[in-house]
């Protein structure tokens, strides 16, 4: 019975141990643990291991980033403007919503909208993406130009668009997305 | 680059807020390298993760407005990063297209030729053992081991539940030290 119960204790660790090592675990857990590595070679063994892997990885060389390369990320960011460009209309502005010809709309997400409206609207969103996504693949492999355009047709006019700025919007709302998730769970 | 010398990161998060670019300069600077090098490690490839990094600006530039600072600042920049690459994973299919160029290490950190070729061993060992991860088990190990968040934080993150999350890193630490262990670099 003690055995069975320590063997438990043993498999639960291999997962707490992460916790133990970062700190996250209340203290009176914390101390349940540090008292079960005292008579646990099995969990300390365990334990040291996966710290020297850590230890390793952490004196691994990485890649450096150039100074000048920093400085055009920079520059390039603190002036990027998403490009549209209407066929038959004036400026059309990336924020608002379109539509695909297929009749595909996407919405555009207000920061501030509350909880469940964001939910309902995530899941609107991440259908129609990826029912977006699939006309834009096949867009692309049309092949409209050396860099692939994607059209849209709306009630306003018909709009072209590089096939690169339309990913990245939906990357965008993907993150926007996420994030909003991030802010609001707490 | 001697603006805003003396403010805190939340003065510095609000200037950028307003669209003070130095303020934006002084608030990246700091979190260039780590973040840099989780993008490294995450595709494998440096011209790559410099595209990333760019894309990473770009995201935080824009979206910093709503930042609303109920999370660290470093897990909500790194939260911009992990979707940065798993979107251009999922467009680009970098691990299927890309066949592991060199990364070139930051010479700072080696100090001796002798150090040098065990270092960069080690490095090669630890990015081909990085690059054959699920892509779920290297994006939980590398938020870890390059955000200093919490694994709470990067449950919220990624969107798994926390014992997903830690068995990610669990099977992610394993891997690695059965690649270490197989060239005898651990006993
Ligand atoms: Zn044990």
């Amino acid at each position: 019975m003690a055995k069975s119960m320590k063997k438990n204790l043993c498999a639960d660790f291999e997962q707490a141990m992460w916790l133990l090592l970062s700190e996250e675990l209340p203290g009176a857990e914390m101390q349940d643990w540090r008292d079960h590595l005292h008579v646990c070679p099995h969990c300390q063994k365990s334990l040291n291991e996966a710290r020297q892997i850590l230890t390793i990885y952490d004196k691994v060389p990485n890649a450096a980033l150039d100074e000048a390369r920093y400085q055009d990320a920079l520059h390039i960011a603190v002036q990027a403007e998403p490009k549209w460009r209407a066929l038959r209309e004036p400026m059309l502005y990336w924020a608002t919503p379109l539509a695909l010809a297929a009749g595909l709309a996407l919405f555009w997400l207000w920061p501030r909208a509350n909880t469940e409206s964001l939910e309902w609207q995530a899941t609107a969103v991440e259908n129609r993406l990826l029912l977006m996504q699939d006309d834009i693949y096949e867009a692309e492999s049309l092949e409209l130009s050396d860099a692939p355009l994607a059209i849209f047709e709306t009630n306003d006019g018909v709009w072209e668009m590089e096939l690169r700025s339309v990913e990245r919007e939906i990357d965008n709302l993907q993150l926007e997305l996420a994030l909003s998730s991030v802010n609001d769970r707490e | 680059m001697i603006d805003h010398p003396e403010k805190s990161e939340q003065e510095l998060i609000e200037l950028c807020q307003k669209k003070d670019g130095h303020a934006f300069d002084r608030l990246m600077r700091h979190y260039r390298i780590p973040l840099f090098h989780f993008l490294v490690r995450s595709c494998g490839d440096k011209e790559l993760a410099e595209d990333l990094f760019q894309d990473t600006l770009i995201k935080v530039w824009r979206f910093l407005p709503g930042y609303k600072g109920r999370s660290a600042f470093s897990s909500w920049l790194f939260s911009v990063a992990h979707n940065v690459v798993r979107d251009a994973l999922r467009r680009q299919k970098v691990r299927a297209n890309i066949s592991f160029r060199e990364t070139v290490p930051d010479q700072a950190m080696a100090h001796t030729p002798a150090d040098e070729v065990v270092a960069d061993e080690t490095r090669q060992l630890v990015e081909q053992a990085l690059q054959a991860l699920p892509e779920k088990q290297r994006q939980v190990f590398l938020l870890r081991q390059h955000s200093g968040m919490a694994f709470k934080e990067i449950a919220k993150v990624t969107g798994e539940p926390l014992n997903t999350v830690l068995s990610h890193m669990r099977y992610a630490v394993a891997k690695l030290k059965k690649c270490l262990r197989d060239d005898d670099l651990i006993i």
